[in-house]
């Protein structure tokens, strides 16, 4: 019961934070809405052409759709520790009862639901667009967008992890952002890559998850189409979880020591 | 226990090391029988934290919610945390029309005294005040005193301040040690 409590306190002081800063929360949705219409045009010049054999739509829908859920919960994820730093609630959330580990556990509840609920307004509208979703494999869809989350949230916690000691989560940020949309097949198929990019692409999570997602819900995915793609991002989750935790209780013990917990 | 001195001479140190916010270059602190090395989150159970000045609060969320996600987080029910918000604003002086507001339109005072009940709604054993006069005026600083002194004895905790108001506490603390 102390964690659903803690888990609720912690989501209603994020929800809550988050709305009253309305003209943010609305560009947010803003940007989603104009990244739909963008690409719902951008399909139309792909003509024939169909990338990784997809009809084009649902390719770059479910590109965007999927992206911009983990760019939102790892913004939110990493953010999060940043603002706490510079409204000075640091020092008074490390001073409670609590293990660093368990604070960012509870952390992460928020950019979870943040990340779903794009998801979900990305594929109403995805629907709205056209894109057939009677073929998907749902238990399939929710698995891979879940393990994509969690991979979303490992990456979160390096970057809190950079800002409590460097005080700056953006190169962390940017690199992953970056690489994201220049490899992971966002807009474009790996296969136009050259190998050693591909290479690369394949230790990105995002890589794995768009793979997965466009043959579970366009091809409606059988399980063995997607068992590689869904064992290498659970791979990545079960490894990284207590990697990025370790990192964060590292990062808080490196600060404690320095004396630099509340410093911006 | 008041800790006063200039800057510099070590009194938010002290606060920082016992709140385990701080880890020790050398030797250890041991804080009701816990090991702030050994068992940081042991010591923060029996302590409550006031670190200097009142921004230490989320600035978006107000007075009320700011006090009950800092106790929940902190582990109490529902119940204690409704009961003892009703106490601790009670006797901090903070009333509805400011608990409603968000943090961020607090005056100095406002900010000092929520920053007072958020430690009163801890069930700690220790309290650990920095500067909790800090930006008030005279009148408000005399007040806050008071208010220390007498949650102190209602709920027989152990204070320690970090203050520079040398002369204002030494009227209500047990001792004052002077760093230098």
């Amino acid at each position: 019961m102390t964690w659903l409590r803690q888990c609720r306190a912690v989501v209603r002081r994020d929800f809550l934070t988050d709305i009253r800063y309305p003209i943010s929360f609305a560009f947010g949705f803003f940007d989603a809405v104009i990244a739909l219409i963008s690409y719902s045009f951008l399909a139309g010049v792909f003509g024939s052409s169909r990338p990784d054999g997809f009809e084009p739509l649902p390719f770059l829908l479910i590109g965007i759709a999927l992206t911009d859920s983990v760019t939102t919960t790892l913004v939110t994820m990493a953010l999060g520790v940043r603002n706490s730093q510079q409204a000075g609630t640091m020092k008074a959330l490390l001073a409670l009862p609590l293990a660093p580990a368990r604070l960012m556990i509870l952390s992460m509840a928020y950019p979870l639901m943040r990340g779903t609920f794009d998801f979900v307004v990305f594929s109403i509208a995805a629907f709205a667009l056209g894109v057939g979703l009677t073929h998907a494999n749902l238990p399939a869809v929710v698995l891979v967008f879940l393990l994509a989350l969690v991979s979303a949230l490992v990456i979160g916690l390096g970057s809190a992890s950079f800002a409590l000691v460097f005080k700056r989560g953006d190169p962390v940020l940017w690199a992953i952002g970056t690489a994201t949309w220049l490899l992971s097949g966002v807009i474009y198929p790996t296969s136009v890559l050259s190998p050693w990019l591909r290479g690369l692409s394949r230790l990105l999570p995002t890589t794995h998850a768009l793979a997965a997602l466009r043959v579970a819900v366009i091809d409606g995915g059988a399980w063995a189409a997607i068992g590689p793609d869904v064992w290498a991002l659970l791979a990545f989750d079960v490894i990284g979880i207590p990697l990025g935790l370790w990192l964060f209780t590292t990062a808080v013990t490196q600060a404690r020591r320095s004396g630099t917990l509340g410093h911006l | 226990m008041a800790l006063t001195g200039a800057n510099g001479t070590g009194k938010t140190t002290a606060l920082d090391v016992l709140a385990t916010l701080l880890l020790p270059t050398g030797g250890d602190a041991i804080v009701c029988g816990a090991s702030v090395r050994q068992s940081p989150v042991a010591v923060r159970r029996h302590v409550a934290y006031c670190p200097a000045g009142g921004t230490s609060f989320w600035p978006r969320l107000t007075g009320r919610e700011n006090l009950t996600c800092f106790a929940e987080l902190a582990g109490l029910g529902d119940d204690e945390v409704r009961r003892r918000f009703d106490q601790a604003v009670a006797r901090v002086g903070l009333d509805d029309s400011v608990l409603a507001r968000e943090v961020r339109t607090y005056s100095d005072g406002q900010a000092q005294r929520l920053n007072l009940a958020r430690a009163l709604m801890r069930d700690a054993s220790v309290w650990l005040l920095d500067e909790p006069t800090r930006s008030l005026d005279a009148a408000a600083q005399t007040a806050t005193w008071v208010l220390i002194r007498d949650a102190a004895r209602h709920r027989d905790v152990s204070v320690l301040v970090a203050t520079h108001d040398a002369a204002g506490v030494a009227e209500y603390a047990d001792s004052v040690v002077r760093l230098s």
